[in-house]
């Protein structure tokens, strides 16, 4: 028995082991299979690596089938609305819209300066009607009855819908305009752009992908040299933070070059921020200033990019999450500052801090997590009508990676309230009312992006 | 032992009619399509891992083939079709990382805990399902889809819009890491 010499890798390893697989598998020609074999007979090491892998296959082969414990067609068929089976095919009246769709963009590209804002709106308008279509077509139904299920999606298609429609012409989403500071424009901007880039996947290349795509162009346009997103400012770290897992969640979707270019240079900045603090906060340089409410976001952000491989980051993650552990009581109330403090109580922290713990573990287990868990718990029980678009993003998000019934129904809850609350008229339908602590500084499309992203 | 197996052309000149019946609006067409799919779309999600939501994801994939119907040419395997909007729906399902670690999680409760328990799995079976678990995502598709969905590399490769190459490359990897994962854990057990 010998090796073909002109096949081996330095490491011992024949060049030809990757046909074992599709050998034994029954995957080659007869012409590959006569190769193969005459090859196998003088390659020891393809004959080991042959017979560890028949015993793998075998192994594996002990998995059995199982049947479906009921028939799932007539579920199946009643989350089907009956108006669907009449439907016909869409290259009749559906290919049509899109055709004059598409024409009406072409005209409205090409058409007078003097009234290219109304253009934008309109094409913006146009855009999102095919969204809501499209809509239709790619939202999952959950799990409870298909009612519901059909509000949300409808609840969610007309929020983007309005969120199209008042995206400025350079890509961004105007704070002041809708009722927020001035310096959250760039953050206002990301939050937008994840509620579109969370309820479609095809975000970046189906109806919605040309006001994603202004939008990420915005940010991009707004990344200083240093890699900060948006102005130098106090709440800087919030404008920094959303706009990085924007591009990162666009990353996700599409591996472009600029979108990982920029966030290389954003993780950099968020790194030097850190500062040796373990945390971020409103200035960089005052331990003092060190906060949750801020530090969740450039946390996710280094934990979504470390998901996504960007390298060297674990270390840091591992220093904040170890911060955010001592900002949480014996009860697993998690606080602002310093241990026991609470001067906008602990929903929304504690909520945030879950998210990232989770996130960054990987699991929902553990005796820290347990226990805010048991706090969100008692938290999303007690809540009324009135919505605090802040707390109940991160409640929701919390609550649905923790899964299970009872975090159902607390989840279906709130997201019952804010379907209940959404806009139907006036000049801004599918929007969200400016009602809680923080409205005042995000404006009605932070209410909106994050009322979007709660009801996923 | 594969799902698809008997799936030959008699049967996909049936799934295109049945297709073709469903686009028409026959709801009795759709059922047999169900019928005839999902025994083997349920045990697709859960040798990916998914055990409490499989019939979920199941039940999320035949609402896509509805929804798609019209996208649906008859040229292409309908199998080809049905397990691209099931990976589709996998990977919808793996994009909240928080979810994926829920699913995780209550896989890990959920298996059952000794030889004779509710599933009347073997030890070998549960080992298997172990190391299947420990592969990456990309691995294991590709391991489940060869091993027990009966898929070639090609019809693989469309699904997942890589070159047929990379199927063998990655199922290469795959087989070595699950050799390497079984031995430990023999190991571990005669120790």
């Amino acid at each position: 028995m010998t090796d073909h010499g002109q096949n081996m890798s330095e490491a011992g390893v024949c060049s030809r082991g990757l046909d074992i697989a599709p050998y034994l598998q029954g995957q080659m020609s007869p012409n590959e299979l006569t190769l193969f074999e005459g090859h196998l007979k003088t390659c020891a090491s393809c004959q080991t690596r042959v017979v560890a892998f028949r015993k793998v296959i075998t192994q594996l082969k002990q998995i059995p089938t199982e049947a479906p414990i009921r028939d799932m067609a007539p579920d199946i068929i009643a989350r089907i609305p009956e108006r669907e089976w009449s439907r016909s095919s869409p290259s009749g009246g559906f290919m049509l819209f899109l055709r004059l769709a598409a024409l009406f963009l072409c005209v409205a590209g090409v058409g007078l300066l003097a009234v290219h804002m109304r253009s934008a709106r309109q094409s913006g308008i146009a855009a999102t009607a095919i969204a809501q279509e499209w809509k239709h077509a790619q939202v999952a139904p959950a799990k409870n009855d298909g009612q519901e299920t059909g509000e949300k999606t409808q609840a969610v298609a007309t929020a983007l819908e309005w969120l199209a429609s008042t995206q400025e012409t350079d890509g961004n989403w105007d704070a002041e305009k809708w009722g927020a500071e001035q310096q959250y424009t760039v953050g206002i901007t990301a939050l937008s752009l994840l509620a579109f880039i969370d309820s479609d996947r095809h975000a970046l290349d189906g109806p919605n992908a040309a006001t994603v795509s202004r939008g990420l162009n915005y940010l991009m346009t707004r990344q200083s040299e240093q890699g900060r997103f948006g102005p130098e400012c106090k709440e800087q770290m919030y404008n920094h933070g959303i706009a990085t897992l924007a591009l990162l969640e666009a990353y996700a979707l599409k591996k472009d070059d600029a979108f990982k270019q920029a966030i290389g240079r954003a993780i950099q900045f968020t790194c030097k921020q850190q500062n040796g603090a373990d945390s971020w906060g409103y200035e960089q340089s005052a331990v003092r200033s060190l906060n949750t409410s801020v530090t969740v976001w450039p946390l996710q952000a280094l934990i979504r990019a470390d998901s996504l491989g960007f390298p060297g980051l674990k270390p840091v993650i591992k220093r904040s999450i170890f911060w955010l552990k001592t900002m949480t009581s014996p009860d697993g109330e998690v606080a602002y500052s310093k241990p026991g403090e609470f001067p906008d109580g602990y929903d929304a922290l504690t909520a945030a801090g879950v998210v990232c713990l989770v996130k960054s573990q990987g699991r929902v287990s553990g005796g820290d997590t347990e226990k805010m868990l048991a706090v969100l718990h008692k938290s999303a029980d007690e809540q009324g009508e009135s919505i605090n678009y802040y707390s109940w993003y991160f409640l929701t998000q919390a609550l649905q990676g923790e899964g299970g019934e009872q975090s159902d129904k607390l989840v279906t809850r709130l997201q019952r309230t804010l379907l209940a609350k959404q806009t139907r008229s006036g000049p801004c339908p599918g929007s969200w009312d400016l009602s809680d602590q923080w409205s005042a500084s995000g404006g009605r499309v932070y209410t909106t992006a994050m009322s979007v992203l709660s009801l996923q | 032992m594969t799902d698809n197996a008997g799936h030959e052309p008699d049967a996909e000149i049936q799934d295109q009619y049945l297709m073709e019946r469903v686009r028409s609006g026959d709801q009795d067409a759709f059922a047999v399509l169900i019928r005839r799919h999902q025994q083997s779309v349920l045990n697709f999600f859960r040798r990916l891992g998914a055990y409490s939501n499989a019939e979920d994801l199941a039940q999320e994939t035949f609402l896509r083939v509805f929804r798609y119907r019209f996208k649906y040419k008859p040229v292409a395997k309908f199998t080809t079709f049905l397990y691209t909007l099931a990976r589709h729906a996998w990977a919808d399902g793996l994009r909240k990382a928080m979810r994926h670690a829920a699913i995780a999680e209550r896989v890990a409760n959920e298996l059952p805990a000794s030889d004779d328990g509710a599933m009347g799995r073997t030890r070998a079976a549960m080992d298997a399902q172990m190391a299947l678990e420990k592969l990456s995502d990309k691995l294991r598709v590709v391991v489940v889809m060869s091993m027990y969905q009966g898929m070639k590399y090609e019809e693989i490769a469309e699904i997942l819009d890589i070159p047929s190459g990379t199927v063998k490359s990655r199922m290469f990897t795959a087989l070595n890491q699950l050799k390497e994962i079984l031995d430990d854990r023999s190991r571990a057990k005669h120790e």
